[in-house]
């Protein structure tokens, strides 16, 4: 009797650790908003949602929708962030320059370790 | 017995999570752009602070629109005595103009002011102002002695083509004394790394698509090494319903129209691998890869011509990998 007492917690055990190592990396692929490199959000694109960031130039919109993420809405002049559609899974992150915003992959959803490009946007 | 075995089953999540590397990651904006810094090692959170303030510090010194600059005071005087690092630098860079044949040069000022891209007031300059312009534009109107700079004919230094790569330089330093041996860092698509990945594996950077810039056409692994990119695609300007980009060609005067999309400079000097990104760009295919096999400069590139066919020197061939078909130069 005792011994199956033991057995049962083991196997409960042993089934959460599985879990809490699984699920960020099995389950979904999760997004992270920065301004001005503080961490505002985690972004699970499961779940649809919509979300306003104020910054320095006015307002940036992001939607979460059908697994994924884009910035439907900018106040500033030079749309680079709304042009840029929805975060690709090959790709580099959703800058808004003028509101000091960027939207990136999570560290184990990302493909390559960095990307090299022109960065200056405007 | 038993329960000790159980107890060795329990404390395995424990040692696995120990394995990880402790981290440190810095995202913020200067030298109007986003600079990314990720260490790992125990040392990485104050390293990473210092390498921040050292960027600070760089954007004050290097540039040439703040007027409280260094460069920029240089530039309204038509000279003056610079400070040593300042100094040090704009001989790199003239350096650097004289071995490219004047592809990458430093005193383009005017030019750049000209087509607005220093300001961001974009237009395409009359004859008479390009001309005016190209008269107080090139490494020629400059004459550095020791730390002694004269600027004639109303010439502007500007150093955006090299600071970046100046700062991740002074980047990698700093990790690099603070006992950090394993870094990744990004100052507006600089990407430089210090070591290898935690696990002594090779860093993997992506290559910007030019035509769909959220994504990447081919990745090079590097260690202790850089890859900048310059390319025609995202610093631009339409006018009449021509496109007409920031990468200027010191002959001509206008943007460089040289068969290029993009070119990579995958290198270990960061200062020379950012002035030599835009040096081949201007110079197109042809003369560019005839300058990286006779020039003496160690580097490698990846050029991406208006076809969208992709060309690699020799030296990338084990570190190159892509879906898509590319050709290697010989």
């Amino acid at each position: 009797m005792k011994q199956r007492y033991w057995i049962l917690l083991f196997a409960a055990i042993i089934a959460a650790c599985l879990l809490v190592w699984l699920l960020p990396r099995g389950g979904g692929q999760t997004a992270l908003v920065y301004q001005d490199g503080t961490l505002l959000y985690t972004l699970d694109l499961r779940q649809s949602r919509t979300l306003t960031v104020t910054g320095p130039a006015g307002e940036n919109l992001i939607t979460v929708a059908g697994g994924e993420v884009f910035v439907s809405y900018a106040d500033c002049p030079d749309q680079v962030c709304v042009q840029h559609g929805p975060l690709q899974k090959r790709g580099g992150p959703i800058v808004c320059l003028p509101n000091r915003l960027t939207i990136e992959w999570a560290k184990h959803d990302a493909q390559v370790d960095a990307l090299s490009g022109t960065g200056g946007l405007s | 017995m038993k329960r000790s075995w159980f107890l060795m089953v329990l404390c395995l999540p424990l040692l696995l999570c120990g394995c990880a590397q402790r981290s440190a990651e810095r995202e913020f904006f200067a030298m109007d752009t986003v600079m990314q810094l990720r260490a790992y090692g125990p040392e990485a959170e104050a390293a990473l602070s210092q390498a921040e303030a050292e960027i600070y510090r760089l954007e004050g010194a290097l540039s040439c629109r703040d007027e409280h600059a260094a460069l920029a005071r240089l530039n309204k005087a038509g000279g003056g005595t610079a400070d040593a690092e300042t100094a040090a630098l704009l001989q790199t860079a003239l350096t650097l103009c004289e071995k490219t044949g004047g592809a990458y040069d430093p005193a383009l000022g005017a030019l750049s002011q000209a087509w607005g891209f220093s300001t961001g007031a974009y237009r395409v300059p009359e004859q008479d102002a390009l001309a005016e312009a190209m008269q107080e534009s090139g490494a020629g109107l400059v004459q550095l002695d020791g730390t002694s700079v004269k600027l004639t004919n109303g010439a502007q230094l500007d150093l955006g083509g090299i600071a970046k790569g100046y700062a991740a330089g002074r980047v990698r330093a700093i990790l690099q004394d603070a006992g950090v041996t394993s870094a990744i860092i990004s100052l507006g698509g600089n990407v430089a790394a210090v070591g290898t990945k935690p696990d002594g594996s090779a860093w993997t950077v992506g290559l910007q698509d030019p035509d769909n810039p959220e994504a990447y056409f081919g990745t090079v692994s590097i260690e202790d090494a850089c890859v900048v990119t310059s390319g025609a695609y995202q610093r631009y300007f339409e006018e009449n319903g021509v496109r007409y980009h920031h990468i200027l060609d010191p002959v001509t005067g206008c943007p460089a129209e040289s068969g290029l999309k993009s070119v990579s400079v995958v290198a270990k000097d960061d200062t020379l691998a950012d002035a030599l990104s835009t040096a081949l760009f201007v110079m197109g295919l042809d003369a560019g890869a005839e300058f990286q096999k006779r020039s003496g400069l160690s580097f490698e590139a990846v050029f991406v011509t208006d076809d969208n066919t992709v060309w690699i020197t020799p030296g990338l061939a084990g570190q190159y990998r892509a879906d898509r078909p590319y050709q290697i130069l010989t």
